[in-house]
């Protein structure tokens, strides 16, 4: 092959696109390649940055990674525009973080992804004057102090966002009660939203209002027990255009403000605050009205925690018309007792995803059999009660999760298959190896239950 | 319709015919037919695309305008689904991409700047750049024959400048 240097002849901004898809370190030292390659950093697109402890004996004046942005990324004259922009920043000063940000926006950046360890300051909120942000992520110990001016006049505070689409705050450490919501209500194009909490910092307030966001995610852990007061309160959902919730947290006191008219899809991991008493004292929460504001969606999943929720913090239950597919997921640790209830209300369903059959058999499963202690005639009362919320669902499609072919499991497949009548069709997916002869055996007694369906086929996996 | 042809010509002489929902992959030819600078029973010269590049370019479109095509009829195809589609296309890419020397695969990118065909400019770009990926500048140089025409003081000196990426 004749060795020719063809790639050094490829455009400028055909190399600087090449060189985008590359971490911006292994960039920086492409430029030692030769004279065609030393200054086609200016033309890299997506750019990410994280600094390096300020080194001992240091070979050049000054910290080498702050060095190289004032020497290279900030002295560019006329640069193209660039569209990634990421900082990670664990030593640096707010200053320069503040500058090379303030730079990433003047040169049109459409993504910016910003991490900061250093509280050493607040992030300046000014720094987003006129930004062109579609996407921009806070995270991990970025500080932000409540700038009253904020609230006043929102747009000279500089955090208005007219173009972002997608926000996400991980770990963000913000002051003052409703910082955060005027920050959401000022990105007027947003359509998703991504709230993180690993418990310190609180990022996670409670409070989401906006009249344009599609998809939403709170996850949050749990807090230290200073702030378990602070997070149990009050939490809103004003958000009348989204469609897709995704909320795993610990249930609040009160769900205050519930508007999500047009949601489809909720995923919910609703978890109590303290082992379960069922007699439920002073305060477990109340998810009332949030469970009334999902009245409209179609998918709903539930974590093991969320069916132990809805059934002891929940005063009333909607009906589900819209409902069609419904999926929940079991604990050894947890009950099943608000799934009759959950299906009685739920008059168009069509498909039931169940992960594990095993789950927690409890004394009050739903609100038919009261008080069976002895596990035999548990098991008795658990079938006839479902016969009454069983015989009128008009499932077709009930899929199995984590099947193991233990004896409950069977007696529970047996009840299902001799109670749903309108079932078509039965996937289930078994935990046992592909070669094991066991497994053979739990699909031939599954194979031979009766159906109440003839129309009813099983599929297994 | 998307059973239209359309006649593409390159540099060389080379006709080549294709689907005009496959031709729309590119800009340009997707801006010519909008402005009906296209005669139906004419082909549309492609002065800088040579012919086995542009059987290349054209392969390529073809592959996928099925896709996109699905992308918009299906909504309601499950994760599964979705992922093992996913996962055939990227085998094709890869596999695409692997029956080719880096020398046609700077040709192909030009060609696909040229026609401006978004996705397969990210293609392209992305596997030249695996190429770069985790190797010291002295790999790159081998691999790419880039010739040092840096002195030794100067190489120096920009490695001074640029502590921080041999840090």
């Amino acid at each position: 092959m004749g060795h020719r240097d063809s790639i050094s002849n490829l455009p400028d901004e055909i190399l600087g696109k090449i060189l985008s898809s590359l971490p911006t370190k292994l960039v920086a030292s492409t430029s030692v390649l030769s004279k065609r390659w030393e200054n086609l950093f200016r033309f890299v697109e997506n750019l990410d940055f994280t600094d390096h402890p300020e080194p001992e004996f240091q070979p050049i004046p000054g910290h080498c990674f702050t060095s190289f942005m004032v020497t290279k990324f900030l002295k560019l004259i006329d640069p193209p525009c660039i569209k990634k922009f990421s900082l990670n920043c664990r030593y640096g000063d707010y200053d320069d973080v503040h500058t090379w940000i303030h730079t990433a926006l003047e040169r049109g950046c459409l993504e910016l992804h910003l991490q900061c360890q250093s509280r050493r300051r607040s992030l300046d909120l000014k720094v987003f004057s006129n930004n062109t942000l579609v996407k921009l992520t806070l995270s991990n110990g970025i500080f932000i102090v409540d700038d009253f001016t904020l609230h006043e006049h929102p747009e000279e505070a500089g955090a208005f966002f007219p173009k972002l689409k997608s926000l996400s705050l991980d770990g963000v450490w913000m002051t003052g009660d409703f910082y955060e919501l005027l920050l959401i209500e000022n990105c007027p194009s947003l359509e998703d939203l991504n709230i993180r909490d690993q418990g310190y910092p609180i990022t996670w307030k409670g409070y989401v209002s906006s009249a344009s966001i599609k998809r939403l995610l709170v996850s949050v852990g749990k807090f230290e027990e200073l702030y378990d007061e602070q997070c149990r309160r009050s939490v809103w959902f004003d958000a009348p255009t989204l469609v897709h919730l995704d909320y795993s947290c610990y249930v609040s006191s009160h769900y205050d403000v519930v508007d999500l008219d047009s949601l489809v899809e909720a995923r919910l991991d609703i978890r109590l605050w303290e082992p379960t008493n069922t007699d439920g004292d002073s305060d477990l929460g109340d998810v009332t009205h949030l469970v009334a504001g999902l009245r409209n969606i179609k998918s709903l999943y539930l974590s093991p925690d969320s069916l132990e929720v809805f059934y002891l913090c929940c005063k009333s239950m909607p009906v589900f018309a819209n409902l069609l597919r419904l999926s929940f997921e079991s604990d050894k640790e947890r009950g099943w007792q608000i799934v009759p209830l959950l299906l009685k209300r739920s008059p168009n369903l069509q498909t039931l995803l169940i992960k594990g059959l095993l789950h927690k058999v409890t004394n009050r499963c739903g609100d038919v059999c009261v008080c069976v202690p002895k596990k035999r005639k548990m098991m008795m009362m658990m079938e006839e009660e479902n016969v009454s919320c069983l015989s009128t669902c008009r499932v077709k499609v009930l899929e199995i999760s984590g099947y193991g072919g233990t004896c409950k499991e069977l007696k529970q497949m047996r009840h299902f298959l001799g109670k749903l009548k309108y079932l078509e069709t039965v996937k289930i997916s078994l935990q046992i190896e592909k070669n094991d002869n066991y497994r053979q055996r739990v699909t031939n007694v599954l194979k031979k239950l009766p159906r109440l369906s003839s129309k009813c086929q099983i599929h297994f996996f | 319709m998307s059973s239209n042809m359309i006649m593409l010509k390159s540099s060389d002489g080379a006709s080549f015919e294709i689907e005009e929902a496959a031709a729309r992959k590119s800009k340009i030819i997707a801006n010519m037919i909008e402005v009906e600078c296209v005669d139906e029973d004419k082909a549309i010269p492609l002065q800088n695309v040579t012919g086995n590049i542009l059987a290349l370019v054209i392969e390529y479109c073809n592959k996928h305008i099925v896709d996109d095509d699905d992308d918009v009829a299906t909504e309601e195809a499950s994760e599964e689904e979705e992922e093992a589609k996913k996962k055939k296309v990227d085998d094709w890419e890869a596999e695409f991409m692997n029956s080719m020397s880096l020398e046609t695969m700077f040709e192909l990118l030009l060609a696909a700047n040229y026609l401006n065909i978004k996705s397969l400019i990210d293609l392209v770009c992305q596997t030249i750049a695996n190429n770069i990926k985790d190797k010291t500048p002295e790999e790159v140089r081998k691999i790419f024959s880039i010739e040092n025409d840096f002195t030794p003081e100067e190489e120096e000196e920009i490695r001074k400048e640029n502590a921080w990426a041999f840090g």
